[in-house]
């Protein structure tokens, strides 16, 4: 069995914010509740092998970028492991850390806030192979010419600051950036969601390119579902910090096994279908900070049980490749199944 | 969006030059400082006596008033003090030493309170509290007080007012630091840098620091403006500098001395001069304030 390039197992991140003096005083008076901790995630389990694209979705505030830094290394995690090779990235030693540090990069959502903006573009991209030794100062010039011209900008304007491109040409950098101490992993955390639609599909387009050309993975987080769709290989659903369904792309987009993928899905605007009206999933996202008993998304599930309430379901395969965190994922998925084929029959009519 | 652009993009010294020159009082004043500067650095050529020089000092000369001709026909234009010295020459070498311990004074507060200004921000959490709580003490007392105690506590001379001076003026960099500090450390850019492995120090120095600048160099100003003022004032309490090294604000306690007999020029002028040095260096402070960074309240 070949080593998974990311292993991420049982991994917790809690944030909990200290009190101060004060704070302590009147928590102690009785005057003021403790702060509450914040489950970003839940004993969340991901895979991800080499140079495939994975795709994670979710609402937002479900713990999607917080996984993202976890698996980049960022932040650590407060309980479970991230293994990377088949190391456990918290015992290697400072520098397999710096290496694998610098083989998982982040592509972020504001290409606005994600470049310095006193830095020249050379700079930008420059700096971090200098200062690893990846290059030398007198190739530093070729070097991030030809990741311009790889990310489709013109190498003449290395020596712009950032202020002087569009959001576009900005997220472009930003990706020379992470290419520059080649990395093998990408994380592209909402890396297009700040774009205009027609720039979207440009980035999307470079992404896929980069990937054959460099043989990288990437794991795209998105809330878009249509984004996802288009890109991924295989695409996990989280919810309120817990992992509730994966599988490959186009099973999950025909049959979802989990009812709140199903939601999801059902909210995807398309164009057979403007006529419908849209049933949003109903109540709020549920506070992080107090969040319900047994399965999370039970008070807002319309198949809920009194089981649910009571128990945590186990993220388990339900059929070949598909693993679904519900205790009735068997009867969801025969249920997307058949609806499936109602609908299919239906735009075929 | 332009007004965006505008602000990431020229530098930042760029951008107050402009601002400077786009007001007509700023350009004025402005214009004053950068006499009273040049004054100050070239006092030696252009002071028409050197006032520590006794062979050039005729006692018969004291408490002339201005305008008064000595008898190898110098013309005294601001009148002579009470030991004969050219008030004109005294003023231009106290200007001298008023600026070079005002901006040393500056300067030396500046680096030290940025450091532990971007330190707490960048740190947080226990070093940010501990920082941050000697600031808020350092704040709460008067300014002038606590100069007064250090320099009760270790004599008087250039250095230890200098170090009376920074110890009073650190704590505001630090806090306007660390509250700019904390914003631009929540940008995406610096979680970028500490992805790609930088180190702790060239993400402070080299990422951090340069976004800081603007709020800096107001402030930096303005504390000048503060530090020449107050050195004045513990000069003319008679703990400031030693009486070797005349600065305005000596100048001025030797002529309030003799204020009440009518000789006014002794103190009156070295006061119109300290009044335009720090009316002239807040006018550009508050200049600069308004262009660099509007949202700041000090």
């Amino acid at each position: 069995m070949t080593v998974s390039l990311i292993h991420a197992k049982d991994v917790s991140k809690r944030f909990t914010r200290t009190s101060d003096l004060a704070e302590r005083a009147a928590i102690w008076l009785g005057a003021m509740k403790p702060p509450g901790t914040v489950h970003a995630l839940d004993r969340v389990t991901l895979t991800i092998e080499k140079g495939e694209v994975v795709g994670l979705a979710g609402e937002s505030g479900c713990g999607k970028s917080t996984l993202g830094r976890v698996i980049a290394g960022l932040l650590p995690p407060s309980d479970g492991t991230v293994e990377w090779q088949g190391e456990d990235v918290a015992k290697l030693s400072r520098a397999e850390a710096r290496r694998m540090r610098l083989a998982t990069q982040i592509i972020f959502q504001d290409p606005m806030s994600s470049l310095n903006p006193r830095l020249r573009v050379q700079n930008i991209i420059g700096e971090a192979p200098l200062f690893h030794g990846l290059i030398k100062r007198a190739q530093a010039r070729r070097y991030v010419a030809e990741l311009l011209e790889r990310v489709g900008l013109d190498p003449d304007h290395a020596t712009r600051y950032p202020h002087q491109f569009s959001g576009g040409q900005r997220q472009r950098i930003g990706i020379a950036r992470a290419l520059a101490v080649n990395p093998e992993l990408l994380i592209c955390d909402e890396s297009i969601a700040a774009l205009d639609v027609s720039i979207q599909a440009q980035i999307l387009n470079l992404f896929m390119g980069l990937r054959r050309e460099l043989d990288l993975t990437l794991l795209f987080i998105s809330h878009d579902l249509s984004v996802i769709r288009h890109i991924s290989d295989r695409v996990v659903v989280m919810y309120l910090g817990r992992v509730v369904e994966t599988a490959a792309t186009d099973l999950l987009f025909d049959a979802p096994a989990h009812p709140y993928t199903r939601a999801l899905l059902d909210e995807v605007p398309t164009i057979d279908r403007r006529a419908r009206r849209f049933a949003p999933i109903e109540g709020e996202i549920p506070s992080p900070i107090a969040p319900p008993t047994g399965c999370h998304f039970h008070p807002r599930c319309r198949y809920a049980e009194p089981l649910c309430a009571k128990a945590v379901p186990d993220l388990r395969p339900v059929a070949a490749g598909r693993l679904s965190a519900c205790h009735l994922a068997e009867d969801i998925l025969s249920a997307s199944a058949t609806k499936h084929g109602e609908r299919s029959c239906a735009s075929a009519r | 969006m332009s007004a965006k652009r505008v602000i990431g993009g020229e530098s930042t010294v760029g951008r107050a030059l402009r601002g400077i020159a786009a007001s007509r009082k700023a350009s004025f004043a402005g214009a004053i400082c950068l006499i009273l500067i040049l004054a100050a650095i070239s006092a030696p050529v252009i002071a028409p006596q050197d006032p520590y020089d006794l062979t050039e000092i005729d006692f018969f000369d004291s408490r002339l008033p201005p305008w008064s001709e000595s008898r190898d026909g110098l013309i005294y234009v601001l009148g002579t003090d009470t030991q004969g010295r050219d008030m004109f020459s005294a003023m231009l070498y106290g200007l001298r030493t008023s600026l070079a311990v005002g901006v040393t004074a500056g300067v030396l507060a500046l680096l030290i309170g940025t450091a532990l200004g971007l330190v707490a921000a960048y740190l947080g959490g226990r070093w940010d509290n501990f920082i941050m709580r000697f600031v808020d003490l350092m704040l709460g007392f008067p300014t002038i007080l606590v100069a007064l105690m250090i320099l009760v506590i270790f004599g008087q001379g250039t250095w230890k007012v200098i170090l009376a001076l920074v110890f009073v003026q650190w704590a505001y960099f630090a806090r306007a630091v660390r509250g700019t500090a904390l914003v631009e450390a929540a940008k995406d850019y610096v979680e970028a840098a500490r992805c790609l492995g930088l180190s702790t120090s060239r993400i402070l120095f080299g990422h951090l620091l340069p976004n800081c600048l603007p709020p800096l160099i107001v402030i930096g100003t303005i504390q000048v403006a503060s530090a020449i003022a107050a050195e004045a004032t513990l000069s003319f309490l008679g703990i400031g500098l030693p009486i070797t090294e005349p600065s305005l604000g000596l100048l001025i306690a030797n002529g309030y001395q003799v204020l009440l007999a009518g000789l006014y020029w002794m103190s009156i002028y070295p006061g119109l001069l300290l009044l335009v040095l720090v009316f002239s260096i807040n006018i550009v402070g508050d200049r600069l304030r308004e262009v660099l960074n509007p949202r700041l309240a000090t």
